[in-house]
């Protein structure tokens, strides 16, 4: 069985603790590594900056059609990491981003559970018809985890992703709204032997 | 700066020899990432684009649409009565019965053909212009037939073969995973001819053809690389 997780709207704590995650090197070297400033990576925001400024600030990033930021909880109740989709309307599809920041709950198949939720949210509620994710090379269990939920490789192009200084090759992923409940079956179905 | 494609009926392999191939000469691959490509040139979402490759015209399927389309015609006049064959369908126009026969609008015909093999043609031509790529399928030999520093693979397998591999890939029963490599690959055909006026397993648009029957994956691979090493001479 796979852990239960739920998604929710990001606290401001939420986002604090999205900041310590992020400079801790364990986690930013599995992530987007550091900018030239030192300072870690993170995907359309710096949470530094969002918890500085305003509610102007805050709707911009976690109020953006665009864009759905959620917050991923264990059954605990415990805030556990970040799960984003960057929808593109004119396509009809979004590319997923998803860290666990909880390094003890790393390989615990916490990230596969989030996944299937950030899926059912966008072939669900959003309707839309292709999701997909980018993983670099260095991130192995990314890419296990991608194709262990059913994601199809689309294509694998070389050195187009830098993180600190270097380049690495990344595949794109793709799933289509009329692939994903069988795969989804599958997948539940071998969670449960 | 070479450009491989590989092109082959669902199940023969093709993904995995061209993936064994890039990992090999260190090029990029592309399979869906095609579509994705071209769907974002037209502005449409990828399935737009996928329903034109592997639009498969089952007769249920024009019948349903024929149905659909009457019971909305007879919604929009007003007309009631028998729900499926009432009062309306002398009113219908010639095109619905176009419909039945597989030649009118599906799905796939709401994105023009035109703008379609223009979007085909960028990708292609852009992946070309860049070099250094397996591209699968797509009708990309069809669109580099002539380009410099290209090399075309045609692949056949049994029909047991590429069963055999949706039903791992997939995991379709035997039944299911048979009708579905006939239907995708009636569609390949269909595809291939409508917009290039030829077969796609006619050897003579290839530079050469592997037969997956007889051979593992890892030689084809071995055997495309080393061709395809002449190109980088």
């Amino acid at each position: 069985m796979f852990p239960e997780v739920t998604l929710t709207t990001p606290t401001r704590e939420d986002i604090q603790r999205m900041a310590e995650w992020l400079n801790d090197p364990d986690v930013n070297a599995v992530w987007y590594g550091v900018g030239d400033d030192g300072k870690p990576l993170h995907t359309s925001y710096i949470p530094e900056a969002v918890l500085a400024g305003g509610s102007d600030e805050w709707d911009q990033v976690f109020d953006d059609d665009n864009r759905t930021i959620f917050s991923v909880y264990s059954s605990e109740r415990e805030h556990i990491g970040e799960g984003q989709l960057a929808v593109e309307w004119p396509l009809l599809e979004a590319r997923i981003d998803l860290l666990i920041g909880r390094k003890d709950l790393w390989h615990h198949h916490f990230g596969t559970s989030a996944l299937i939720g950030l899926l059912d949210h966008a072939f669900g509620p959003l309707g839309l018809h292709r999701v997909w994710v980018d993983v670099p090379e260095y991130n192995e269990p990314g890419m296990q985890m991608a194709q262990h939920v059913g994601f199809v490789m689309e294509g694998r192009l070389r050195k187009t992703h830098r993180k600190n200084d270097e380049w690495f090759d990344s595949t794109v992923l793709g799933l289509l709204a009329d692939e994903y409940p069988r795969r989804r079956a599958r997948l539940m179905e071998t969670a449960v032997t | 700066m070479p450009v491989i494609t590989i092109n082959g009926p669902i199940g023969c392999g093709a993904v995995t020899i061209g993936q064994m191939v890039a990992e090999q000469m260190k090029l990029n691959f592309v399979d869906r990432l095609f579509f994705t490509e071209a769907a974002r040139i037209v502005g449409t979402p990828v399935g737009t684009l996928i329903a034109k490759e592997q639009r498969v015209d089952r007769f249920r399927d024009r019948l349903g649409r024929f149905v659909q389309t009457m019971l909305e015609r007879s919604a929009m006049s007003g007309v009631s009565g028998e729900p499926y064959f009432g009062r309306g369908i002398e009113n219908l126009p010639p095109e619905t019965y176009m419909d039945l026969t597989g030649e009118g609008s599906g799905v796939a015909q709401k994105l023009d053909d035109k703008t379609f093999i223009e979007a085909m043609k960028k990708v292609a031509n852009d992946l070309h212009q860049q070099g250094n790529a397996v591209i699968i399928g797509r009708g990309a030999n069809q669109i580099l037939a002539d380009a410099s520093h290209t090399l075309h693979v045609g692949l056949l397998a049994p029909m047991e073969v590429r069963v055999q591999t949706l039903m791992d890939r997939e995991h379709f029963e035997r039944e299911e995973a048979e009708i579905h490599v006939e239907e995708l690959e009636r569609a390949r055909e269909d595809f291939i001819y409508k917009f290039w006026k030829v077969r796609p397993n006619e050897a003579w648009h290839y530079h050469m053809m592997l037969n997956m029957g007889k051979m593992n994956p890892k030689i084809a691979a071995e055997v495309i690389c080393h061709a395809a090493g002449d190109l980088t001479s």
